[in-house]
Protein backbone atom coordinates (compact mmCIF):
# COMPACT_ATOMS: atom_id res chain seq x y z
CA UNK A 1 0.00 0.00 0.00
CA UNK A 2 1.29 3.40 -1.11
CA UNK A 3 0.79 6.50 1.00
CA UNK A 4 0.75 10.57 0.51
CA UNK A 5 1.87 12.46 3.33
CA UNK A 6 1.66 16.64 3.78
CA UNK A 7 2.25 18.78 6.62
CA UNK A 8 1.76 22.09 7.59
CA UNK A 9 2.96 24.47 10.79
CA UNK A 10 2.63 28.05 12.28
CA UNK A 11 3.60 29.76 15.08
CA UNK A 12 0.16 31.12 15.55
CA UNK A 13 0.12 34.12 17.75
CA UNK A 14 2.82 32.46 20.27
CA UNK A 15 6.11 33.51 20.76
CA UNK A 16 7.48 29.84 20.05
CA UNK A 17 6.56 27.14 18.10
CA UNK A 18 6.25 24.26 20.57
CA UNK A 19 4.71 21.38 18.45
CA UNK A 20 6.66 19.08 16.54
CA UNK A 21 6.34 16.07 14.02
CA UNK A 22 7.93 13.98 12.03
CA UNK A 23 6.94 10.77 9.51
CA UNK A 24 9.12 8.01 8.37
CA UNK A 25 10.12 7.26 4.99
CA UNK A 26 7.72 5.33 3.24
CA UNK A 27 9.95 4.50 0.20
CA UNK A 28 12.33 2.57 2.68
CA UNK A 29 10.62 -0.72 1.79
CA UNK A 30 13.04 -2.31 4.82
CA UNK A 31 11.22 -0.18 7.39
CA UNK A 32 7.69 -0.35 5.52
CA UNK A 33 7.49 -4.51 5.38
CA UNK A 34 8.82 -4.64 8.93
CA UNK A 35 6.86 -1.77 10.81
CA UNK A 36 5.00 0.10 8.25
CA UNK A 37 4.58 3.68 7.97
CA UNK A 38 4.68 5.97 11.11
CA UNK A 39 3.40 10.10 11.70
CA UNK A 40 4.13 11.57 14.94
CA UNK A 41 3.29 15.02 16.46
CA UNK A 42 3.58 16.52 20.19
CA UNK A 43 2.64 19.49 21.22
CA UNK A 44 5.04 21.11 23.99
CA UNK A 45 2.79 22.68 27.14
CA UNK A 46 3.62 26.26 26.75
CA UNK A 47 3.40 26.59 30.58
CA UNK A 48 6.09 24.73 31.19
CA UNK A 49 9.79 25.31 31.07
CA UNK A 50 11.23 23.84 27.44
CA UNK A 51 8.03 23.22 25.70
CA UNK A 52 9.81 22.62 22.46
CA UNK A 53 12.56 20.34 23.21
CA UNK A 54 9.94 18.18 24.98
CA UNK A 55 8.07 18.02 22.06
CA UNK A 56 10.95 17.33 19.85
CA UNK A 57 12.73 15.13 21.99
CA UNK A 58 8.76 13.09 22.04
CA UNK A 59 8.98 12.95 18.36
CA UNK A 60 12.35 11.79 18.18
CA UNK A 61 12.29 9.30 20.49
CA UNK A 62 8.88 7.57 19.53
CA UNK A 63 10.30 6.87 16.15
CA UNK A 64 13.76 5.66 17.10
CA UNK A 65 12.42 3.20 19.78
CA UNK A 66 9.35 2.22 16.80
CA UNK A 67 12.08 1.57 14.43
CA UNK A 68 13.54 -1.08 16.43
CA UNK A 69 10.31 -2.69 16.10
CA UNK A 70 11.02 -6.92 15.39
CA UNK A 71 8.82 -8.63 12.72
CA UNK A 72 7.50 -10.94 15.38
CA UNK A 73 6.79 -7.27 17.62
CA UNK A 74 2.52 -6.35 17.18
CA UNK A 75 2.24 -2.68 16.56
CA UNK A 76 0.52 -1.71 19.28
CA UNK A 77 3.37 -3.62 21.91
CA UNK A 78 5.29 -1.87 19.59
CA UNK A 79 3.78 1.56 19.70
CA UNK A 80 3.59 0.91 23.70
CA UNK A 81 7.38 0.77 24.10
CA UNK A 82 8.16 3.40 22.12
CA UNK A 83 5.18 5.93 24.30
CA UNK A 84 6.93 4.37 27.35
CA UNK A 85 10.52 4.62 26.31
CA UNK A 86 10.22 8.40 24.69
CA UNK A 87 8.22 10.07 28.59
CA UNK A 88 11.02 8.40 29.95
CA UNK A 89 12.86 10.56 27.66
CA UNK A 90 10.71 13.45 28.46
CA UNK A 91 10.61 13.13 31.73
CA UNK A 92 14.64 13.00 31.81
CA UNK A 93 14.55 16.37 30.32
CA UNK A 94 12.41 17.55 33.32
CA UNK A 95 15.29 16.17 35.47
CA UNK A 96 18.36 17.72 33.42
CA UNK A 97 16.94 21.57 33.46
CA UNK A 98 15.80 20.63 37.82
CA UNK A 99 12.39 21.35 37.03
CA UNK A 100 10.93 17.73 37.54
CA UNK A 101 7.29 16.77 36.55
CA UNK A 102 7.34 20.65 35.33
CA UNK A 103 8.57 19.52 31.39
CA UNK A 104 5.38 18.53 29.24
CA UNK A 105 4.37 17.76 25.89
CA UNK A 106 1.56 15.71 24.52
CA UNK A 107 2.21 13.11 21.71
CA UNK A 108 0.19 10.98 19.22
CA UNK A 109 1.30 8.24 16.72
CA UNK A 110 -0.62 6.56 13.61
CA UNK A 111 0.67 3.88 11.89
CA UNK A 112 0.01 2.47 8.50
CA UNK A 113 0.31 -1.22 8.44
CA UNK A 114 -0.67 -4.27 6.50
CA UNK A 115 -3.96 -1.87 5.09
CA UNK A 116 -4.82 -1.10 9.06
CA UNK A 117 -4.72 1.56 11.36
CA UNK A 118 -3.32 2.05 14.44
CA UNK A 119 -2.54 4.24 17.00
CA UNK A 120 -1.79 5.79 20.27
CA UNK A 121 -1.72 9.00 22.10
CA UNK A 122 -1.59 11.14 25.85
CA UNK A 123 -3.31 14.31 25.85
CA UNK A 124 -5.85 16.28 23.79
CA UNK A 125 -3.64 16.20 20.23
CA UNK A 126 -6.39 14.45 17.68
CA UNK A 127 -6.26 12.13 14.87
CA UNK A 128 -9.22 12.21 12.52
CA UNK A 129 -10.28 9.21 10.00
CA UNK A 130 -11.70 11.25 7.03
CA UNK A 131 -13.55 8.40 4.45
CA UNK A 132 -15.58 9.71 1.43
CA UNK A 133 -15.89 13.14 2.38
CA UNK A 134 -16.60 12.51 6.33
CA UNK A 135 -14.48 12.83 9.34
CA UNK A 136 -14.38 10.71 12.04
CA UNK A 137 -12.40 11.09 15.10
CA UNK A 138 -10.48 8.48 16.50
CA UNK A 139 -9.15 9.98 19.58
CA UNK A 140 -10.38 11.25 22.81
CA UNK A 141 -9.01 14.41 24.40
CA UNK A 142 -7.48 13.54 28.05
CA UNK A 143 -8.43 16.78 29.57
CA UNK A 144 -10.24 17.48 31.87
CA UNK A 145 -13.06 18.56 29.90
CA UNK A 146 -13.53 14.79 28.84
CA UNK A 147 -13.22 13.81 32.66
CA UNK A 148 -16.02 16.32 33.56
CA UNK A 149 -18.49 14.99 30.53
CA UNK A 150 -17.94 11.43 31.41
CA UNK A 151 -18.75 12.32 35.28
CA UNK A 152 -22.30 13.83 33.65
CA UNK A 153 -21.64 17.36 33.75
CA UNK A 154 -23.55 19.40 31.63
CA UNK A 155 -21.79 20.83 28.74
CA UNK A 156 -22.44 24.48 29.82
CA UNK A 157 -21.16 23.74 32.68
CA UNK A 158 -18.41 22.51 30.99
CA UNK A 159 -17.99 25.28 28.95
CA UNK A 160 -17.54 27.85 32.18
CA UNK A 161 -15.31 26.02 33.44
CA UNK A 162 -11.42 27.63 32.96
CA UNK A 163 -9.63 24.64 33.64
CA UNK A 164 -11.77 22.96 30.93
CA UNK A 165 -9.12 22.29 28.90
CA UNK A 166 -6.24 21.05 31.59
CA UNK A 167 -4.60 18.17 30.30
CA UNK A 168 -5.17 15.31 32.66
CA UNK A 169 -2.37 12.89 30.66
CA UNK A 170 0.77 14.11 28.82
CA UNK A 171 4.86 12.86 28.96
CA UNK A 172 6.63 14.34 31.60
CA UNK A 173 5.45 12.58 34.88
CA UNK A 174 7.61 8.94 35.38
CA UNK A 175 4.79 7.62 34.16
CA UNK A 176 2.11 8.22 31.57
CA UNK A 177 -1.17 9.03 33.26
CA UNK A 178 -3.17 7.40 30.55
CA UNK A 179 -2.22 6.12 27.97
CA UNK A 180 -4.66 6.01 24.61
CA UNK A 181 -3.95 2.86 22.37
CA UNK A 182 -6.68 1.44 19.79
CA UNK A 183 -8.66 -1.20 20.71
CA UNK A 184 -8.57 -3.19 17.49
CA UNK A 185 -7.00 -1.80 14.63
CA UNK A 186 -8.91 -0.30 11.62
CA UNK A 187 -9.34 -1.64 8.19
CA UNK A 188 -7.89 1.17 5.66
CA UNK A 189 -10.01 1.43 2.45
CA UNK A 190 -8.49 3.08 -1.07
CA UNK A 191 -8.37 6.97 -0.89
CA UNK A 192 -9.09 7.15 3.14
CA UNK A 193 -6.89 9.95 5.08
CA UNK A 194 -5.76 10.63 8.20
CA UNK A 195 -5.36 13.92 9.86
CA UNK A 196 -3.27 14.31 12.75
CA UNK A 197 -3.67 17.80 14.53
CA UNK A 198 -2.51 20.05 17.20
CA UNK A 199 -5.37 21.45 19.10
CA UNK A 200 -4.46 24.94 17.55
CA UNK A 201 -5.81 23.15 14.49
CA UNK A 202 -9.40 22.10 15.62
CA UNK A 203 -10.27 24.97 18.34
CA UNK A 204 -9.73 27.03 15.57
CA UNK A 205 -12.09 25.35 12.61
CA UNK A 206 -14.91 23.15 13.10
CA UNK A 207 -15.45 19.22 11.72
CA UNK A 208 -17.38 20.09 8.47
CA UNK A 209 -15.13 23.18 7.83
CA UNK A 210 -11.73 20.19 8.43
CA UNK A 211 -13.52 17.86 6.23
CA UNK A 212 -13.72 20.21 3.17
CA UNK A 213 -10.13 20.97 3.32
CA UNK A 214 -9.18 17.48 3.69
CA UNK A 215 -10.51 16.68 0.14
CA UNK A 216 -7.69 18.45 -1.26
CA UNK A 217 -4.31 16.79 -2.31
CA UNK A 218 -3.29 15.02 0.51
CA UNK A 219 0.38 16.63 0.30
CA UNK A 220 -1.02 20.05 0.21
CA UNK A 221 -3.59 19.27 2.75
CA UNK A 222 -1.60 20.09 5.69
CA UNK A 223 -0.65 23.69 4.60
CA UNK A 224 -3.99 24.16 3.27
CA UNK A 225 -5.70 23.99 6.77
CA UNK A 226 -2.74 25.72 8.54
CA UNK A 227 -3.34 28.92 6.06
CA UNK A 228 -7.58 28.56 6.98
CA UNK A 229 -6.17 28.53 11.05
CA UNK A 230 -4.51 31.90 10.08
CA UNK A 231 -7.05 33.10 8.05
CA UNK A 232 -9.46 33.63 10.68
CA UNK A 233 -6.84 36.08 12.65
CA UNK A 234 -8.03 34.55 16.59
CA UNK A 235 -5.82 37.10 18.56
CA UNK A 236 -4.58 34.45 20.45
CA UNK A 237 -4.22 31.95 18.04
CA UNK A 238 -2.29 29.09 19.31
CA UNK A 239 0.91 26.87 17.86
CA UNK A 240 -1.10 24.90 14.96
CA UNK A 241 0.12 21.32 13.41
CA UNK A 242 -1.43 19.62 10.89
CA UNK A 243 -0.15 16.12 9.30
CA UNK A 244 -1.75 14.72 6.66
CA UNK A 245 -1.52 11.15 5.47
CA UNK A 246 -3.47 9.67 2.43
CA UNK A 247 -3.71 6.06 1.41
CA UNK A 248 -3.08 6.79 -2.61
CA UNK A 249 -6.50 6.21 -4.59
CA UNK A 250 -6.65 3.00 -6.91
CA UNK A 251 -5.92 4.22 -10.11
CA UNK A 252 -2.39 5.87 -9.16
CA UNK A 253 -1.84 2.20 -7.03
CA UNK A 254 -3.02 0.44 -9.94
CA UNK A 255 -0.81 2.62 -12.43
CA UNK A 256 2.00 2.01 -9.91
CA UNK A 257 1.43 -1.92 -9.46
CA UNK A 258 0.88 -1.70 -13.61
CA UNK A 259 4.36 -0.45 -14.07
CA UNK A 260 5.94 -2.74 -11.45
CA UNK A 261 4.64 -5.25 -13.64
CA UNK A 262 5.72 -3.92 -16.95
CA UNK A 263 9.37 -3.69 -15.29
CA UNK A 264 9.24 -6.93 -14.10
CA UNK A 265 8.19 -8.67 -17.61
CA UNK A 266 10.95 -6.33 -19.12
CA UNK A 267 13.20 -7.80 -16.95
CA UNK A 268 12.23 -11.49 -17.97
CA UNK A 269 12.24 -10.57 -21.55
CA UNK A 270 15.48 -9.37 -21.18
CA UNK A 271 17.13 -11.88 -19.36
CA UNK B 1 5.87 20.07 -7.31
CA UNK B 2 9.11 18.15 -6.23
CA UNK B 3 7.44 16.73 -3.31
CA UNK B 4 10.57 15.37 -0.77
CA UNK B 5 11.23 14.25 2.53
CA UNK B 6 13.66 15.97 4.48
CA UNK B 7 16.03 13.75 6.84
CA UNK B 8 14.47 14.71 10.20
CA UNK B 9 10.81 13.57 8.78
CA UNK B 10 8.86 16.43 7.50
CA UNK B 11 7.47 17.18 4.00
CA UNK B 12 7.96 19.84 1.79
CA UNK B 13 7.94 21.12 -1.99
CA UNK B 14 11.65 21.80 -2.90
CA UNK B 15 10.65 23.94 -5.89
CA UNK B 16 9.18 26.65 -3.66
CA UNK B 17 11.89 26.04 -0.49
CA UNK B 18 15.58 24.85 -0.82
CA UNK B 19 15.52 23.86 2.99
CA UNK B 20 12.85 22.00 4.91
CA UNK B 21 10.78 25.00 5.89
CA UNK B 22 10.13 23.45 8.96
CA UNK B 23 13.42 22.07 10.26
CA UNK B 24 14.51 25.82 10.14
CA UNK B 25 11.67 26.95 12.74
CA UNK B 26 12.43 24.40 14.69
CA UNK B 27 16.18 25.34 15.17
CA UNK B 28 15.28 28.86 15.50
CA UNK B 29 12.52 28.06 18.20
CA UNK B 30 15.18 25.76 19.75
CA UNK B 31 17.67 28.52 20.26
CA UNK B 32 15.40 31.02 21.64
CA UNK B 33 13.96 28.76 24.21
CA UNK B 34 17.59 28.17 25.13
CA UNK B 35 17.68 31.70 26.22
CA UNK B 36 15.93 32.31 29.65
CA UNK B 37 13.75 35.45 29.65
CA UNK B 38 14.83 36.55 25.83
CA UNK B 39 13.25 39.26 24.59
CA UNK B 40 11.86 38.79 20.60
CA UNK B 41 13.85 38.85 17.77
CA UNK B 42 13.07 42.20 16.16
CA UNK B 43 11.37 40.97 13.35
CA UNK B 44 8.93 39.12 14.92
CA UNK B 45 7.79 41.93 16.74
CA UNK B 46 7.51 43.80 13.58
CA UNK B 47 5.15 41.07 12.78
CA UNK B 48 3.80 40.50 15.42
CA UNK B 49 2.12 43.62 15.04
CA UNK B 50 1.20 43.47 11.77
CA UNK B 51 -0.24 40.32 12.01
CA UNK B 52 -2.82 42.06 14.96
CA UNK B 53 -3.08 45.24 12.78
CA UNK B 54 -6.21 43.75 10.78
CA UNK B 55 -7.90 41.94 13.90
CA UNK B 56 -7.46 45.22 15.83
CA UNK B 57 -9.60 47.11 13.34
CA UNK B 58 -12.31 44.38 13.00
CA UNK B 59 -12.43 45.62 17.03
CA UNK B 60 -13.52 49.13 15.68
CA UNK B 61 -10.63 51.58 16.52
CA UNK B 62 -6.79 51.58 15.84
CA UNK B 63 -6.04 53.42 19.20
CA UNK B 64 -7.01 50.11 20.46
CA UNK B 65 -5.34 48.01 17.91
CA UNK B 66 -2.36 49.74 18.94
CA UNK B 67 -2.93 49.04 22.30
CA UNK B 68 -3.31 44.86 21.55
CA UNK B 69 -0.37 45.30 19.57
CA UNK B 70 1.73 47.08 21.95
CA UNK B 71 1.34 44.34 25.06
CA UNK B 72 1.51 41.46 23.09
CA UNK B 73 4.82 42.73 21.24
CA UNK B 74 6.50 43.76 24.59
CA UNK B 75 5.53 40.46 26.82
CA UNK B 76 4.99 38.23 24.08
CA UNK B 77 1.97 36.70 25.73
CA UNK B 78 -1.71 37.91 27.10
CA UNK B 79 -1.30 37.64 30.73
CA UNK B 80 -3.87 37.96 33.56
CA UNK B 81 -4.56 41.58 34.51
CA UNK B 82 -6.81 41.02 37.44
CA UNK B 83 -10.14 38.99 38.36
CA UNK B 84 -13.42 38.92 38.94
CA UNK B 85 -15.21 37.56 41.86
CA UNK B 86 -18.74 36.81 41.88
CA UNK B 87 -20.13 37.23 45.48
CA UNK B 88 -24.00 36.82 44.61
CA UNK B 89 -25.78 35.08 42.22
CA UNK B 90 -25.56 31.45 40.47
CA UNK B 91 -21.70 32.03 40.07
CA UNK B 92 -21.05 33.13 43.78
CA UNK B 93 -18.04 31.70 44.88
CA UNK B 94 -16.40 31.47 41.19
CA UNK B 95 -13.26 33.95 39.91
CA UNK B 96 -12.83 34.52 36.13
CA UNK B 97 -9.63 36.20 35.02
CA UNK B 98 -9.07 39.58 33.51
CA UNK B 99 -6.75 40.21 30.74
CA UNK B 100 -5.75 43.31 28.46
CA UNK B 101 -8.46 45.74 27.28
CA UNK B 102 -12.29 44.81 26.65
CA UNK B 103 -13.04 41.59 28.62
CA UNK B 104 -17.15 40.99 27.76
CA UNK B 105 -19.56 39.85 30.50
CA UNK B 106 -22.27 37.98 29.40
CA UNK B 107 -24.02 33.83 29.33
CA UNK B 108 -22.25 32.58 26.16
CA UNK B 109 -18.87 30.84 27.03
CA UNK B 110 -17.41 32.97 24.63
CA UNK B 111 -17.39 35.91 26.56
CA UNK B 112 -14.23 36.45 28.66
CA UNK B 113 -16.48 36.74 31.98
CA UNK B 114 -19.09 34.06 31.38
CA UNK B 115 -21.93 33.82 33.89
CA UNK B 116 -24.58 31.44 34.01
CA UNK B 117 -26.91 34.48 35.05
CA UNK B 118 -30.14 33.83 32.80
CA UNK B 119 -30.72 37.53 33.53
CA UNK B 120 -27.61 38.53 32.00
CA UNK B 121 -27.64 39.28 28.27
CA UNK B 122 -26.03 36.39 25.69
CA UNK B 123 -23.37 38.73 25.06
CA UNK B 124 -21.13 41.80 25.59
CA UNK B 125 -23.84 43.02 28.56
CA UNK B 126 -20.89 44.93 29.80
CA UNK B 127 -17.12 45.26 29.74
CA UNK B 128 -13.87 45.75 32.08
CA UNK B 129 -10.99 47.43 30.10
CA UNK B 130 -7.66 46.95 31.23
CA UNK B 131 -5.51 49.91 29.72
CA UNK B 132 -1.87 48.80 29.60
CA UNK B 133 -0.82 52.30 28.77
CA UNK B 134 -2.27 53.94 31.53
CA UNK B 135 -2.43 50.35 34.01
CA UNK B 136 -5.63 51.67 34.83
CA UNK B 137 -9.30 49.83 34.81
CA UNK B 138 -12.57 51.35 34.24
CA UNK B 139 -16.25 49.48 33.79
CA UNK B 140 -17.99 49.76 30.59
CA UNK B 141 -21.74 49.38 29.55
CA UNK B 142 -22.63 46.73 26.92
CA UNK B 143 -24.92 47.02 23.29
CA UNK B 144 -27.83 45.40 25.02
CA UNK B 145 -30.82 46.49 27.13
CA UNK B 146 -29.74 45.13 30.67
CA UNK B 147 -27.81 48.26 32.56
CA UNK B 148 -25.02 47.55 34.05
CA UNK B 149 -23.92 49.28 38.04
CA UNK B 150 -21.08 50.27 39.92
CA UNK B 151 -21.07 50.28 43.24
CA UNK B 152 -24.92 50.42 42.93
CA UNK B 153 -25.15 53.32 40.19
CA UNK B 154 -25.89 52.91 37.00
CA UNK B 155 -22.92 52.83 34.63
CA UNK B 156 -24.23 55.05 31.66
CA UNK B 157 -20.37 55.31 29.45
CA UNK B 158 -17.32 54.25 31.29
CA UNK B 159 -16.53 54.55 34.83
CA UNK B 160 -13.24 54.32 36.68
CA UNK B 161 -12.65 50.72 38.94
CA UNK B 162 -10.94 50.68 41.98
CA UNK B 163 -9.91 47.43 44.29
CA UNK B 164 -12.83 45.79 45.64
CA UNK B 165 -15.80 48.15 43.85
CA UNK B 166 -18.77 45.83 43.30
CA UNK B 167 -19.95 45.41 39.39
CA UNK B 168 -23.67 44.40 39.32
CA UNK B 169 -25.37 43.14 36.35
CA UNK B 170 -28.64 41.15 36.08
CA UNK B 171 -29.13 39.36 39.84
CA UNK B 172 -24.82 38.87 39.68
CA UNK B 173 -22.54 40.84 41.97
CA UNK B 174 -18.95 40.78 40.81
CA UNK B 175 -16.13 41.93 43.16
CA UNK B 176 -13.33 43.91 41.12
CA UNK B 177 -9.60 42.76 42.55
CA UNK B 178 -6.78 44.06 40.36
CA UNK B 179 -3.33 42.49 39.73
CA UNK B 180 -1.80 45.03 37.92
CA UNK B 181 -1.47 48.69 38.96
CA UNK B 182 1.10 50.64 41.10
CA UNK B 183 2.40 47.89 42.82
CA UNK B 184 2.77 45.35 39.83
CA UNK B 185 2.98 45.59 36.25
CA UNK B 186 3.49 43.53 33.12
CA UNK B 187 7.11 44.44 31.31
Amino acid sequence: MRCLVGNGQHRGRRKRQEDSFASSDPCDEAFVARAGFISVLADGMGGMARGREASSLAVEAILEAYAVKSEAETVPAALKRAFIRANEVVFELGREVGLPGAVGTTALAAVFFEKQLFWAWAGDSRLYLWRRGSLHRLTEDHNLATRLEGEGVSPEAIARNPEREALTSFFGFPAIPHLGLSEVPLPLEEDDRILLCSDGLYRSLDEPEIAALLADDPRRAGEILVDRVLAKKRPRQDNVTALVVAVEPCPAFSAGLFSTLAAGARRLLTS
Amino acid sequence: MAWVRCEKGHYYDDERHSLCPYCGVGDLAGQVSALQNEALPEGDEEKTVRLDDGTLRALGGTGEGETVAYVRARTGMDPVTGWLVCIDGPDRGRDFRLRSEKNSIGRLATNDVPLSDETVSRENHGFVVFDPRKVTFSVRAGEGRGLIYKNGDEVPFSEPLKAYDVIEVGQTRLLFVPLCGESFRWE
